[in-house]
């Protein structure tokens, strides 16, 4: 039961990482093959604020949001400047020079990363197992609120028009640079608190995790579920976090399995499982009425 | 008198030399920590009875020769280096060029590209153990990459084309890792050696080395460089290839089979991979199934810096990396691993020229 219990938590984590790269990667349609990164600075602030400089977990929450929303809004700027392949290929860029940051600087511990990470704590009792998963899913609603006031706000909206036509949407009065700023900021903020949660579930990180693997990793749960909808990341990590367990036995295998779902998947079902266009979003559609 | 003592530590193999007593070579000693290997030379002045019978009969005597002797060295190590830089860099040229050429036909980041170049380090290793001839391991190499290359490109890339770039490029990046398993679980997840005797043995000129691998590595890049220049500007493929880069619809118009021309792209560009992937493996004398790992995002990174889909910003940029990165490695102390170089430089490029070195100004 603990066991699954963990497995819980760590999917819960990653649904909150993944909801952010949905914001910008779903609803402002900035491709982002970085958000590793922006997860493992969330996991170090956290880390370093709370080991080095003594403050508790959620004295540190607030700081993690703005130096990681901060650190997004910085390296969101190359979106305005660059096409589609040039910022895919940049973010790719961005998470290989971040996460040799962390590996290389002493400050960050380098290789042997930061350990004795405490846990979180409330009431001053030390949250493990379920109590923690609570904490974890109260953050994952909190995402999907968000991600669900977004959609439905200004913001959400204008960023829907520059996903679907920039220069048309510039030309109605939508400031590209704004919207697609404000989605990275957000975006980032929520990888950022799924870094801080991750740190503390793991109480040990290393700059390994965060590489480039984990921001394939987002971006498949993402696609796998189906961009720009609101429960898909969710259902996507699910999916890809049961996957490892369903198939034990088959742990040689395992990797190439999740390539291959990726694969087929974005082969012949590009929207993914809640997607517009998908099986089974045709199957579950009212019909429209004609009249 | 003892002119000067050069201590040397056995236990380091001869890597640092101190000079005791003698402030005419105050400065001169810092340098040589820097000269790495090269002082053998020096062993035999474990003192100045030593320095006398060489001739040396004063201080000055003794320091200008070792000034002179270490200028030589460092030329020639400097000359060795930059030689390795080009060889390095000429490799990633291969790579590069293959994946400029597939995005210019189709405007598809080919992660995947570098999964084709290990296969064929993988098939030109067991070609050449079966057969015992690299000629014949290149061959079949550069074929069965072409193969798979053509095939991923209709069974994956073509009919994706209509979605968002997003959608190919992660078809890539899955395909890439799972060739990545494949190789793993096919011939294991250990290195194999690549001892290829070659038919050149190492080249001095003067006191410069040029290993035969390297020397492999320049005749074959520079005899493949040429063929695909020679292909791509001097005949009507080519002309019909850079069409069809330039605008695929005009060029269908125009008579051209574009489907055809993608696909025999796509062949080109996997056997030029697959020469890589040999080279490579002969190189370092290793064949691995995460080999394709970083050259996958470097390469991305090179056409990037080179312009997208321009094939001489591609050639260009990775010599240009290729010699940059073992210069600064080699000379200057830098903190950060040598393979985020190129992501630092690609980001620097961009922030100046959006486009890339040699990109066009508007043209996609």
């Amino acid at each position: 039961m603990n066991y699954l219990v963990t497995v819980a938590i760590f999917i819960g984590i990653q649904a909150i990482a993944a909801n952010g790269l949905n914001v910008i990667v779903g609803y402002a349609g900035q491709i982002s093959l970085g958000h590793a990164a922006f997860f493992g600075i969330g996991a170090y602030a956290s880390a370093l604020l709370t080991t080095k400089a003594g403050l508790s977990f959620w004295e540190a929450l607030p700081l993690v949001l703005v130096i990681t929303g901060s650190i997004g809004l910085l390296l969101g700027m190359p979106s305005l400047r660059l096409r589609e392949d040039f910022l895919a290929v940049t973010t790719i860029g961005i998470n290989f020079i971040v996460e040799s940051i962390f590996q290389y600087i002493p400050f960050f511990g380098g290789a042997l990363g930061i350990s004795n990470i405490p846990a979180v704590r409330l009431f001053g009792t030390r949250l493990r197992g379920w109590p923690f998963l609570g904490v974890v899913a109260f953050f994952l609603a909190l995402s999907l609120l968000t991600n669900r006031k977004f959609t439905k706000s200004c913001a959400g909206l204008a960023c829907f028009a520059i996903r679907e036509e920039e220069t048309a949407a510039a030309s109605m009065g939508v400031s590209p640079v704004r919207f697609k700023l404000l989605a990275f900021v957000v975006g980032t903020a929520m990888a950022g608190v799924a870094g801080a949660l991750y740190a503390h579930a793991m109480r040990f990180i290393a700059a390994t995790d965060f590489g480039f693997p984990q921001s394939v990793n987002f971006m498949s749960m993402v696609v796998l579920g189906g961009i720009g909808t609101l429960w898909g990341p969710t259902l996507g990590a699910i999916i890809l976090g049961i996957l490892p367990e369903v198939f034990r036995p088959l742990i040689e295998y395992r990797m190439l399995i999740n390539a291959l779902i990726l694969l087929l998947m974005i082969r012949f079902q590009p929207a993914g499982i809640l997607g517009g266009s998908s099986v089974l979003a045709r199957m579950f559609r009212r019909r429209p009425q004609h009249g | 008198m003892a002119v000067c003592s050069i201590r040397l530590k056995p236990a380091k193999r001869v890597k640092t030399a101190k000079l005791e007593h003698g402030y005419v070579y105050k400065g001169f000693v810092s340098s040589l920590h820097c000269l790495q290997g090269g002082l053998d030379e020096w062993a035999q002045f474990t003192g100045g009875m030593a320095a006398k019978r060489a001739g040396f009969n004063n201080e000055k005597m003794l320091a200008n020769w070792l000034l002179r002797c270490y200028r030589i060295k460092s030329m020639n190590t400097f000359i060795e280096q930059l030689l390795n830089g080009i060889a390095v860099g000429a490799i990633y040229a291969l790579i590069t060029l293959g994946l400029a050429l597939v995005y210019g036909v189709l405007r598809v980041l080919h992660v995947a590209h570098a999964a084709v170049y290990t296969a064929g380090a993988y098939i030109g290793l067991f070609a050449y153990k079966a057969t015992g001839s690299i000629l014949i391991a290149t061959v079949a190499a550069m074929a069965l990459c072409g193969v798979l290359g053509v095939l991923m490109e209709r069974a994956v890339y073509s009919p994706l084309l209509k979605y968002p770039p997003y959608v190919p490029l992660i078809s890539s990046i899955a395909m890439f890792l799972g060739f990545q398993e494949l190789f793993r679980i096919a011939a294991g997840p250990y290195i194999i050696a690549f001892n290829a005797r070659l038919p050149l043995g190492d080249l001095f000129i003067g006191q410069v080395r040029i290993s035969a691998p390297i020397l492999i590595i320049y005749v074959t890049s520079a005899l493949t460089l040429a063929a695909l220049w020679l292909l791509l500007y001097r005949t009507e493929i080519g002309l019909a290839i850079r069409a069809t880069s330039q605008d695929r619809s005009i060029a269908s118009t125009m008579g051209m089979h574009a489907r055809n021309l993608v696909s025999l792209t796509f062949f080109i560009g996997s056997a030029v991979a697959a020469i890589a992937g040999i080279l490579v493996g002969i190189h370092y004398n290793q064949v691995y199934p995460t080999m394709g790992t970083v050259p996958a995002y470097k390469s991305l990174a090179l056409i990037v810096v080179g312009g997208l889909g321009s094939l001489p910003g591609a050639v260009f940029a990775s010599l240009l990396l290729g010699v940059l990165e073992t210069l600064l490695i080699g000379y200057a102390n830098v903190p950060l691993p040598r393979d985020s170089l190129a992501f630092i430089a690609m980001i620097a490029v961009l922030l100046w020229r959006p486009q890339g070195l040699f990109g066009r100004k508007g043209g996609r």
